[in-house]
C-alpha cells in the first residue's frame, strides 16, 4: 500500500491554501466591482436629479419668453400665447445645451444624458393678465445597462404687467415675484 | 530538478509566483473599488459648492481644474437669459490632492 508521506501531505495542504486564496481573490474582486458600480450609479442618480432641477428652472423662465414674444407695448396681455409656442420655447431650452462632452441636457456624443420637456395638452389657462401652464419633464442617464430617470410634473404661473413709465410689457413669476422679461430683476 | 528539504526549488518558485500574483490582484482590486467612491466624493463636493454659489448668487466661477480626469471633476449650473440663450452661470471644480 502506498502512502503520500510528509511531502505529499504538505503538497495537499499547499494546494488547499492556494485554492482558498484564489476563492478569496475572486470574491474580493466581485465585491469590489459591485461596490464600485453602486457608487457610480449613486453619482449618476445625483447628477440626473441636479440636471433635472437645473432644467426645470430654465423651462420656468422660457415661458416668460414665450409670453413677451407675443406682446407689444400697446397690448400687454398673454392672450396670444399658445401651447405650441410654449412647447417651442421648451424645445429650444432643452436643445440650448446640447453638446458632445456630456455637460448639457442632451449629450450628443455618448448619449449619456437625455432630457425632454412636454406641455400638458389642454392645460394652458389664461385669466386676464395671468397665465398658467402644466407639463412634464424628464432627464435620463444611461450607463451601461443601468438607466436612471428623473421625471417631474410642473406648473408655471406668470403675470404680465404694464410699466407705468414707458408702457412696456413686463413678465413676472407669480411665485418668486421676480421680473423675468425683458430683463431679470428679483425683489 | 533541484530538491529541498520539504519543497523542491521549483515548488517554492511556484508558490512565490502565486503569492506575487495574489498581491497584485488585491492591489488592483483596491484601486478599482476606490474609483466609484472617489468619483462620488468629487462629484458631491463640486455639485454642493456649485449649488451654494448658485443659490447665494455669489457669481464666482472656479476654473482651477481645466481638464476633467479621474482625480478631478467640475460641475456647471446653467441659467436662462432674457434673450433666449442658456449660459453657464456657475462652475465649481473639485480635485483630489
Amino acid at each position: 500500500m502506498r502512502t503520500i508521506g510528509v511531502k505529499g501531505s504538505i503538497a495537499v495542504i499547499t494546494a488547499g491554501a492556494v485554492m482558498l486564496l484564489l476563492l478569496l481573490t475572486i470574491t474580493s474582486m466581485k465585491n469590489a466591482n459591485d461596490n464600485g458600480t453602486a457608487m457610480i450609479n449613486m453619482v449618476s442618480a445625483k447628477e440626473t436629479a441636479f440636471k433635472a432641477e437645473n432644467l426645470l428652472r430654465i423651462l420656468d423662465k422660457s415661458v416668460s419668453k414665450a409670453i413677451i414674444d407675443t406682446t407689444s407695448p400697446s397690448n400687454c396681455n398673454p392672450g396670444s400665447v399658445t401651447e405650441e409656442s410654449i412647447q417651442t420655447k421648451f424645445a429650444n431650452a432643452v436643445g440650448g445645451r446640447n453638446d458632445d462632452v456630456g455637460i448639457g441636457f442632451n449629450d450628443l456624443n455618448s448619449k449619456l444624458m437625455n432630457c425632454t420637456a412636454v406641455v400638458k395638452a389642454g392645460s394652458l389657462r389664461i385669466n386676464g393678465n395671468q397665465l398658467d401652464i402644466n407639463g412634464t419633464m424628464s432627464c435620463t442617464t444611461t450607463i451601461g445597462e443601468t438607466t436612471i430617470t428623473d421625471e417631474r410634473s410642473f406648473r408655471f404661473s406668470k403675470e404680465i404687467r404694464t410699466n407705468a413709465i414707458d408702457s412696456s410689457c413686463e413678465v413676472y413669476d407669480t411665485v418668486s415675484e421676480c421680473m423675468e422679461q425683458p430683463s431679470v430683476n428679483c425683489p | 530538478m533541484s530538491k529541498g528539504i520539504l519543497f523542491s526549488i521549483d515548488a517554492i518558485l511556484a508558490i512565490g509566483l502565486i503569492v506575487t500574483m495574489f498581491s497584485a490582484t488585491v492591489l488592483l482590486t483596491n484601486n478599482v473599488s476606490n474609483l466609484g467612491a472617489q468619483q462620488s466624493l468629487l462629484h458631491g463636493s463640486a455639485s454642493d459648492e456649485a449649488y451654494n454659489s448658485y443659490l447665494t448668487n455669489d457669481g464666482s466661477t472656479d476654473d482651477v481644474v481645466n481638464s476633467e480626469t479621474e482625480n478631478a471633476t467640475c460641475y456647471q449650473i446653467y441659467d436662462y437669459q432674457p434673450n433666449e440663450t442658456i449660459v453657464e452661470k456657475v462652475k465649481k471644480c473639485a480635485q483630489l490632492e
